[in-house]
């Protein structure tokens, strides 16, 4: 079991949002998580990925054999947790190509003690590569880190560290939201390439969308901070004809 | 391209005539004086960079005086760094004939240093070209005050202009005050400024930090973009090798 | 259009003196006890304005800004009581009645102007609103009405946002304040319709220390707007007014005001608004006129998540100094404020943008934008832009810009190329510079500051 979560109840500013919360993934699946707005569904990815302000009350996060509940997110992504988020951030005077290859040295480097760092030029032939497949303006890359970009183009940097980085799991926060059709085909093709190359998946969208490009392995709903109900694809068809509304009890 | 040295113990006076192409390599250090006055003037028709490190993170407030003069059709580049001490500095710059002027700051203080950076641009002939551009980088808590006036007199028809500052406060206590000023006398003129404040908050740190960065990587990170910054604009691969060695002092480059 | 006299000239040589004959000049105490007595006042007012004259002869005239040395204290006068016979719409001269007329004000707010308000208060208009007014529990009146009708209000409030001790000027509107408008609206209460100066009763004409007092209570909403592009004439030189707008939780507020001042006036108003927690104001300004204007709107944010808007235009004709700018003071986390101020300079006039954008070290997650652009008209004139930015969080994000330049030759071009005359393409080259500003203001208004612009770029206004 790559990752495990049991019984997670998460708040903030003392309010409850997840409650008793189980989730498991076997190495090398795809999951999808699918919920309507204020589920909490980017609480758990937030949480899982060890967002300061987010409180565990109770349970626990096993990945990779390991209990992470209590690591910092710089640790959790040493260890290869990944995650593909909905709004990156716009960090000002931080260069693009800078800090990946300062995360790709730490994360590399963690894994293997025996590995030896690229050349700067090495590592800049090998962003190049990467950004032509993802059909990312060259030009981004000398940039302060999503300043001003699009959101497109903030979605394929964040496919971009998804390849690169190669983690163990990748959680995909929204991924598609406000993606147009080439983009989407774009970010759903990188979701595949990783996920065919050994990677594991969870998606967390409320998009049905995507789901045409990309075919889950286990498919969950969440209502209100709890994981109400699990199965194969048949629940996105049961989503995309009458929503989530069959779910709420 | 001759090349003038100037390290440690500077005079308290100085002059700096500067006549021929040249690049002006000044690094103070150590045994600093309390007070110092410099001038530097750069002749018609001569061509100059100037790189300026201060940096003695002594425990004193060091003040200098420095006015700038150049000449019909002459260039002057600063690379100004003002790096981990407490200063004074009031700086004035006369462009007395049509001249390209371009002004580059760093900033960086730690610790409880202060720096109080007064500056006063004034162009007085017409079709000059300026460009001012300012790094700052208070940590701890430390402060950075910079007053920036660019004048542009009624005789400087046809100025060019461009004025950006940007700051980052790294620690709660750090604080930054920034008065980037522009007087424009003539309209035959295309001046800008701007100044920007940015900062590694809780959500930018965490996305970080969920790239594997601990605070100390992200520290250094953002340092080493800023200093690539001024370091590609360096005139000479020497030049640039050298600032990096001095820079590099100021993160740790794993 | 006559330019050989002057609309100043025109009224100063038809108008008798307005005011009444046994007014005096400079300021002593006798004369703010006379005024607190005329109007009536009860003690804590009286003691108020004495307080203030004394801080008015402790602090000195400003040391920084445009030269006020000419600004001879001594020699103004400081109160004086209208005249019993108000002068009749007849009596304003004709030139003036033109210069409305061009500038397309209607006639109820041309009257109001010239001083002969009362003959507005008869409309049906006027009256309707203030019957719905009194239902709602809106209050809106005359300053000096207020003092004696709603005296807790006032006392809790006036001079309590803009304390007489903030400078020389508010030391001195302190003492001789006369006048103005005081404005209540309740809890939830939303106004749509822009109030307007002249909608209020018994105005008397224009007063140079007039005191705006505004309380918006939670929830509430509206919408004030004061004066209009017509020059003021007929009053004396310096005008120390003060506007207090208290802005209170989850309250929306909007300040329009759009001044023009005679040329030989000292406008040194002061404003300032105090927003709470989810509060929004804005100020919304054009100044035209004026022999030195020192006019910075300030916004304090002291509750969580309030915000200020200030989009300002100033416009600096030959011999004029217009220093304006913003000011916004960040106390309180998650706030965000965004200023858009527009300055022309013509004919050798001076316009000077001075902002301060305050961040306090409890201020967290601020968001602050400030956008000043400049153009200058012609050679002759000079614009500066001084913008202090003073930031003690680390969570702040703050960014300023600002262009100065003169109009784009290839702009112009274009437009001729078009069929347009040099002076429309430029006009209409203003306009558009200066449409953030005037799309806020309500059509009539915005028409109005238009045909300004048109105008003071004609250096037509006297």
């Amino acid at each position: 079991m790559l990752l495990e979560v049991k019984n997670l109840s998460v708040e903030i500013n003392e309010q409850e949002i997840l409650r008793d919360l189980d989730l498991k993934i076997e190495a090398g699946t795809l999951h999808v998580v699918m919920g309507p707005n204020g589920a909490g569904k980017s609480t758990l990815s937030n949480v899982l990925l060890g967002h300061p302000n987010f409180k565990v009350s109770a349970g626990k996060i096993i990945f990779a054999d390991q209990d992470i509940t209590n690591l910092s997110p710089e640790e959790r992504a040493i260890l290869g947790l990944f995650m593909s988020w909905q709004h990156p951030p716009e960090i000002e005077g931080v260069a693009l190509d800078q800090f990946l290859f300062l995360a790709y040295k730490n994360i590399f480097s963690a894994r293997d003690k025996n590995w030896q760092a690229p050349s700067v030029f090495e590592f800049s032939e090998i962003l190049k590569k990467q950004a032509e497949i993802l059909k990312i303006k060259l030009e981004l890359l000398k940039r302060s880190l999503n300043v001003g970009f699009s959101g497109g183009e903030k979605k394929k940097i964040e496919m971009l560290q998804l390849s690169l980085f190669n983690p163990k799991l990748a959680i995909l926060d929204e991924t598609d939201s406000g993606l147009d059709i080439d983009a989407l085909k774009i970010v759903a093709q990188s979701i595949k390439d990783y996920h065919q190359n050994k990677g594991t998946v969870l998606l967390i969208t409320h998009y049905p969308e995507i789901l045409d490009f990309i075919k889950p392995d286990f498919v969950h709903v969440m209502i209100k901070g709890q994981m109400v109900t699990s199965g194969g694809e048949e629940l996105i068809n049961i989503i995309k004809q009458t929503g989530f509304s069959s779910f709420i009890s | 391209m001759k090349e003038i040295i100037i390290t440690q113990r500077p005079e308290k006076n100085k002059t700096l005539i500067l006549d021929q192409d040249c690049l002006v390599f000044e690094h103070l250090q150590a045994n600093l004086p309390d007070k110092i006055n410099t001038e530097i003037i750069v002749k018609d028709n001569v061509k100059v960079d100037y790189i300026f490190i201060l940096e003695s993170s002594e425990d004193k407030i060091l003040s200098e005086n420095r006015n700038l003069k150049l000449g019909l059709n002459s260039r002057l580049h600063n690379y100004y760094f003002y790096l981990d001490q407490s200063v004074h500095i009031s700086l004035n710059t006369h462009i007395d004939g049509q001249a390209d002027f371009q002004h580059q700051v760093l900033i960086l203080t730690q610790k409880k240093q202060t720096v109080y950076l007064q500056e006063n641009h004034h162009f007085l002939y017409p079709k000059s070209f300026g460009k001012f551009q300012l790094w700052a980088i208070a940590k701890e808590r430390s402060k950075i005050h910079v007053n920036a006036n660019v004048n542009i007199k009624k005789t400087a028809k046809n100025t060019e202009v461009a004025h950006h500052q940007q700051a980052w406060l790294l620690n709660k206590e750090a604080k930054i005050e920034l008065i980037p000023a522009l007087s424009v006398e003539p309209n035959e003129v295309k001046a800008s400024h701007s100044a920007k404040v940015s900062n590694l908050a809780c959500e930018q740190l965490f996305y970080l930090q969920s790239r594997g960065l601990d605070k100390e990587n992200i520290k250094n990170l953002l340092y080493q973009s800023i200093f690539q910054l001024i370091l590609n604009q360096l005139p000479s691969e020497v030049q640039r090798e050298n600032l990096a060695n001095i820079l590099n002092k100021y993160y740790v480059n794993k | 259009m006559s330019d050989q006299s002057t609309i100043q000239q025109a009224w100063e040589s038809k108008n008798a003196a307005p005011y009444l004959k046994s007014s005096r000049r400079g300021l002593d105490e006798d004369l703010v006890r006379e005024i607190s007595q005329s109007k009536n006042e009860p003690e804590w007012m009286l003691e108020r304005r004495l307080q203030a004259l004394e801080l008015y002869n402790t602090i000195a005239k400003p040391a920084w800004g445009p030269d006020l040395s000419k600004l001879d204290l001594a020699s103004i006068t400081y109160y004086a009581k209208a005249s019993g016979t108000e002068s009749t719409w007849d009596q304003v001269p004709a030139d003036i009645k033109e210069t409305f007329t061009k500038l397309g004000i209607p006639q109820a707010e041309q009257k109001f102007l010239a001083g002969v308000g009362a003959q507005y208060e008869s409309t049906t208009i006027y009256h309707n609103l203030k019957q719905q007014f009194k239902d709602q529990g809106v209050i809106f009146e005359d300053m000096d009405v207020a003092v004696q009708q709603y005296p807790e209000l006032v006392k809790e409030y006036f001079m309590k946002a803009v304390p007489a001790n903030l400078h020389k000027f508010t030391a001195l509107h302190g003492a001789v304040w006369s006048g103005g408008t005081f404005l209540y609206i309740p809890k939830d209460v939303k106004i749509d319709l822009p109030l307007q100066a002249y909608f209020r009763m018994n105005a008397k004409g224009m007063g140079q220390f007039e005191h705006t007092l505004m309380i918006i209570e939670d929830g509430a909403q509206g919408h004030y707007i004061e004066g209009c592009s017509a020059p003021r004439y007929g009053v004396d030189s310096l005008h120390a007014g003060c506007v207090e707008i208290y802005v209170k939780p989850e309250a929306r507020f909007r300040y329009s005001s759009v001044e023009s001042w005679s040329k030989d006036a000292y406008n040194l108003n002061t404003k300032r608004a105090i927003v709470e927690k989810d509060a929004h104001m804005e100020w919304v300004g054009g100044n035209f006129g004026s022999h030195v204007t020192m006019l910075y709107p300030c916004s304090v944010l002291i509750g969580e998540g309030a915000s200020a808007d200030h989009l300002g235009l100033a416009f600096a004709n030959s011999g004029q100094v217009q220093d304006t700018g913003a000011k916004v003071i960040h106390l309180a986390s998650n706030t965000s404020s965004n200023i858009v101020m527009k300055s022309l300079s013509r004919g050798g006039g001076q316009s000077i943008y001075r902002g301060l954008l305050d961040i306090r070290a409890l201020a967290s997650n601020v968001k602050a934008r400030v956008n000043c652009d400049a153009l200058l008209l012609d050679g002759d004139s000079k614009s500066s832009t001084i913008p202090e930015m003073k930031i003690a969080n680390n969570t702040a994000t703050v960014a300023h810009e600002a262009k100065c330049g003169k109009i784009s030759d290839n702009e112009i071009f274009y437009l001729r190329s078009r069929g347009l005359s040099k002076e429309e393409a430029e006009t209409m080259i203003v306009n558009g510079f200066v449409e953030p500003i005037t799309r806020e203001l309500p059509l009539e208004y915005a028409v109005e500051m238009n045909r300004m612009l048109k105008l003071e770029m004609e250096g037509s206004v006297g």
